[in-house]
């Protein structure tokens, strides 16, 4: 019974998945075939990625979270080339303006805030001396948020002295551009592309599976798994498999989306700009070559013409295309792998893009398949185990967004009202209350954010914490105020250190769009 | 309240942790219990943080706790059988791929047991403190004799001292008032319950429920339940993590519930994993939770391990447990294959010999 051989055992022939079939193409797409080819494209698998230069893409999530470097870095992406083939800038954090009340503004960052003392959380110290005014904000105690205000950028070090080693980055790009870079790159890794419109989708009489999909040319793709990429419409896995979809639009009623580039204007800014308006709230994402702009609202509380608008009035360049608009609704489908099918992008959910989630959602999708990537006798395991994750990361990620809307003291209009005192998951409420108590934010190991981005999003809007932990009061005040004092001046000096974000980009990986 | 590790870790624990000019530690030390152990208790490597904290040096622990390095927690289960459970890893990943799916790819004909230096060493009875270069890693943690243990704990714990044969708890509203230590009136702001083996003996109106370790102003410590949790090392990982997390949440005179129900569900959770791998060792899957059900089947069907939040068991050790009861991957991840097989079983056999080398050696200079 203990220790067993390994036996000669392969895996069989038979069983092994040999054919995946893509279908759509851009963001999801495209980092799917990326990434299942870099990683498995040794194995003997063979991706089919079908897409149609008639059918246009999304391209949502021109801004990320700093997870991305990670997938790029593993699949072999060079930084400096994808960054300039995607007019690319560094991303250190998000700003929310008038989100808590009107006029208040606060950067979530891709970093921590102070330095922990025995234990104890730096911003227990800070609480307990934000009544003094030279205490100041949360945010002069962050290097990425200075960085950010001074719009300076400078890689992390990896020295865990260095002040700099506090923060992470991300990007922001132009998300039409992505997809067809990491084609090059899935291409050259053996992914096959077919032109061509989906008309059909055939089934098992008997499983229920999917096992070929038809194109308008009348041409057949089998394959074993097959992932559906073909954003809000699922024609996969709701067109034929019918999966159902779980609405989450209680929480987060925002259903409509109005994007317009404009022309760039005043300093390169490493961070993106959410700013919260009557129905919804608005986005600034600076990129080389333009600012990517839009404006995600409830048709419920604000008409198109409207929102639109609010969007044009806002731009501070020049309009450069005609706004464009999306409708999506919130949530996810009730499986995200149903039978032999993957929702991977906007076809497996959506949950807005304030946090930047939307290619970080898609990256989960391609790791857990990675990591749970099936046999054909598995694959029901496998598929459980997946949707059981994902799933997982879905609600925690949906929670933290609610917490943006509902941690707010706005009542100047019906939204801000209505998303003020709806109710949350409990899930949600047991957190903020854990947080209004004394600044304890609950421990999860997993999920995507993690303790700082909860603590600036709570801080941020106005969630104080009537205690702070009791163990502050075993230092001195004086030697607190010394503290937070040289850590400020500290990071000011830091951040003043860092070359100008649009500097750094001109030497690094300037884009021929600019030029 | 209590005795033994239960009591003098987290005495010596708040000592470390808390000024003495600030806090009183009152120890109300009972009688008889020492703990249920044999003499010798288990320390798992991350007692080496815990360590740090009480201020207890290497050194101390080797002439005070007779301290001797283990690499392995040694569990008796039926039938005579023992299953050891590694501080270290099963042979070496590659290119992100677990080398248990890499080693059932080769189709090697040595166990997995054997590309384990932590569980070749243990076996052998020999120690180095660090793997050599290239061979797979582990951490290393210790046996302690127990008697020397506590009185080490006593020396870092600047407590109050009192003994008392018989201990009642005196309760208003669900909060306790006073302790009555052998007809003496003891109060206090928190109270750390740490009778763990005598509950049912002390008669007390409290009633612990399962999942609800804190309640008000009292919290229960305990180092485990039966002579699984001894051997494994979870008594005193058990009450590591119980201070831990109580330091975590530090609480004032008010007690927030919101704290305690914070507390209460890691706890929950820890005990959770605990009870899957004390149920996965003594055979009883039948009917077990569904996240012991769920680790098995993914186990059995393909050597992967799935991790909870706040996973309290390395993945070796659920691979050696596993294997120790018959449950074996019945294949592999597809990602193996990304490697040669011939360079594969090559790099497979050589890291069988190198770790093979490791023993001889070490054994010659015993």
């Amino acid at each position: 019974m203990l220790n067993p051989k390994s036996g000669t055992d392969t895996i069989n022939k038979d069983d092994m998945i040999e054919n995946i079939v893509i279908v759509g193409g851009g963001t999801a797409g495209w980092m799917t075939a990326a990434g299942l080819s870099s990683m498995l494209g040794e194995t003997g698998l063979k991706i089919t990625l079908i897409e149609s230069e008639a059918i246009g893409i999304v391209g949502v999530g021109e801004a990320t979270l700093p997870h991305i470097k990670f997938f790029n870095d593993s699949i072999g992406i060079n930084e400096a080339e994808f960054m300039a083939a995607t007019a690319a800038t560094f991303k250190l954090g998000i700003e929310f303006v008038n989100w808590g009340r009107v006029g208040d503004s606060y950067i979530h960052p891709f970093g921590e805030f102070g330095l922990a003392n025995d234990g104890v959380g730096f911003h227990h110290y800070w609480r307990s001396m934000m009544d003094d005014e030279a205490t100041g904000a949360l945010d002069e105690y962050s290097l990425p948020i200075i960085a950010s205000g001074m719009a300076k950028f400078k890689p992390p070090s990896e020295d865990m002295r260095s002040v700099h080693s506090t923060y992470r980055y991300a990007y922001q790009f132009d998300a039409t551009k992505y997809a067809p870079f990491l084609r090059k790159h899935g291409e050259s890794r053996g992914v096959k592309r077919i032109e061509g419109i989906l008309t059909q989708v055939h089934l098992h009489p008997e499983n229920g599976d999917i096992t070929s999909v038809q194109l308008e040319n009348g041409d057949i793709i089998r394959g074993d798994l097959f992932i559906d990429c073909t954003g809000f419409r699922g024609l996969l896995t709701q067109g034929a498999l019918e999966t159902g979809y779980d609405e989450w639009t209680n929480y987060l009623p925002c259903d409509r989306a109005v994007a317009a580039p404009c022309s760039s204007h005043g300093p390169l800014l490493p961070y993106t700009r959410a700013t919260a308006d009557t129905a919804g709230w608005r986005w600034r994402i600076p990129l080389q070559h333009r600012t990517g702009n839009g404006h995600v609202y409830s048709s419920q509380f604000i008409s198109d013409d409207k929102a639109q608008k609010a969007l044009v009035d806002a731009l501070d360049g020049a309009l450069l295309s005609e706004p464009r608009f999306l409708r999506f609704t919130t949530g996810k489908r009730k499986k995200l792998w149903n039978r032999n099918c993957i929702s991977i992008g906007l076809s497996g959910g959506f949950l807005e893009p304030l946090e930047s989630t939307s290619i970080y959602l898609i990256q989960e999708g391609i790791t857990k398949l990675l990591e749970y990537f099936p046999n054909k006798n598995t694959l029901a395991i496998d598929r459980d185990e997946y949707n059981l994750l994902m799933d997982l990361e879905f609600e925690r990620v949906r929670d933290f967004l609610i917490l943006h809307y509902h941690a707010t003291q706005r009542d100047d209009s019906d939204f801000w009202n209505y998303m003020r005192t709806m109710k949350i998951p409990d899930s949600l409420s047991e957190k903020m209350e854990l947080f209004k108590a004394r600044g304890r934010v609950a421990a999860y190991d997993r999920g995507l954010f993690l303790q700082p981005s909860w603590i600036a999003v709570y801080l941020g809007q106005r969630i104080i914490p009537n205690k702070w932990d009791d163990r502050v009061a075993l230092l001195p005040k004086k030697e607190i105020k010394q503290h937070l004092a040289g850590l400020k001046q500290l990071m000011k000096q830091s951040a003043q250190q860092m070359p100008s974000h649009a500097d750094y980009i001109a030497q690094y990986c300037p884009s021929k769009a600019v030029a | 309240m209590g005795n033994s590790i239960e009591a003098w870790l987290p005495a010596a624990y708040c000592c470390a942790r808390l000024p003495s000019d600030d806090y009183q530690i009152i120890l109300a030390e009972t009688k008889g219990n020492t703990g249920g152990s044999d003499g010798d208790i288990v320390a798992k490597p991350s007692s080496k943080n815990l360590h740090h904290v009480l201020d207890i040096a290497e050194h101390d622990l080797g002439s005070k706790a007779h301290a001797r390095p283990a690499l392995a927690a040694s569990i008796a289960i039926d039938n005579g059988l023992h299953i050891d459970l590694p501080f270290g890893h099963y042979g070496i990943d590659r290119e992100g791929i677990e080398f248990q799916h890499l080693w059932k790819y080769s189709g090697s004909q040595k166990p997995l047991s054997e590309f384990n230096l932590a569980l070749a060493m243990h076996k052998a009875s020999v120690f180095l403190p660090e793997p050599p270069k290239g061979a797979p890693v582990y951490n290393y943690g210790y046996m302690l004799q127990e008697e020397g243990y506590i009185n080490l704990l006593k020396s870092k714990a600047r407590a109050t001292h009192i003994t008392a044969d018989n201990i009642t708890l005196q309760q208003s509203n669900g909060a306790i008032d006073k302790v009555i230590c052998d007809g003496e009136s003891l109060k206090a702001d928190l109270y750390i319950d740490a009778r763990h083996y005598n509950y049912a003996a002390t008669n007390t109106n409290v009633t612990y429920t399962d999942g609800n370790a804190w309640q008000h102003n009292h919290l229960r410590i305990t180092g485990g339940f039966d002579m699984l949790d001894h051997q494994s090392g979870m008594r005193l990982h058990r009450i590591q993590m119980a201070m831990e997390r109580l330091f975590k949440l530090w609480p004032d005179r008010e007690f927030a519930a919101v704290e305690i129900a914070e507390y209460n569900r890691l706890e929950a959770s820890q005990s959770l994993h605990i009870n899957d791998m004390n149920l996965l060792l003594q055979q009883q899957t039948q009917g077990c939770s569904n996240t012991l059900a769920r680790k098995i089947k993914l186990f059995e069907t393909r050597g992967r391990i799935a991790i909870e939040d706040y996973e309290i068991y390395s993945k070796a050790e659920w691979i050696a447990a596993f294997c120790a009861m018959g449950i074996n991957a019945k294949n592999y991840d597809r990602l193996a294959h990304r490697i040669n097989s011939d360079t594969l079983a090559q790099w497979i056999e050589q890291l069988q010999v190198a770790i093979t080398n490791v023993i001889e050696q070490l054994s010659d200079k015993k």
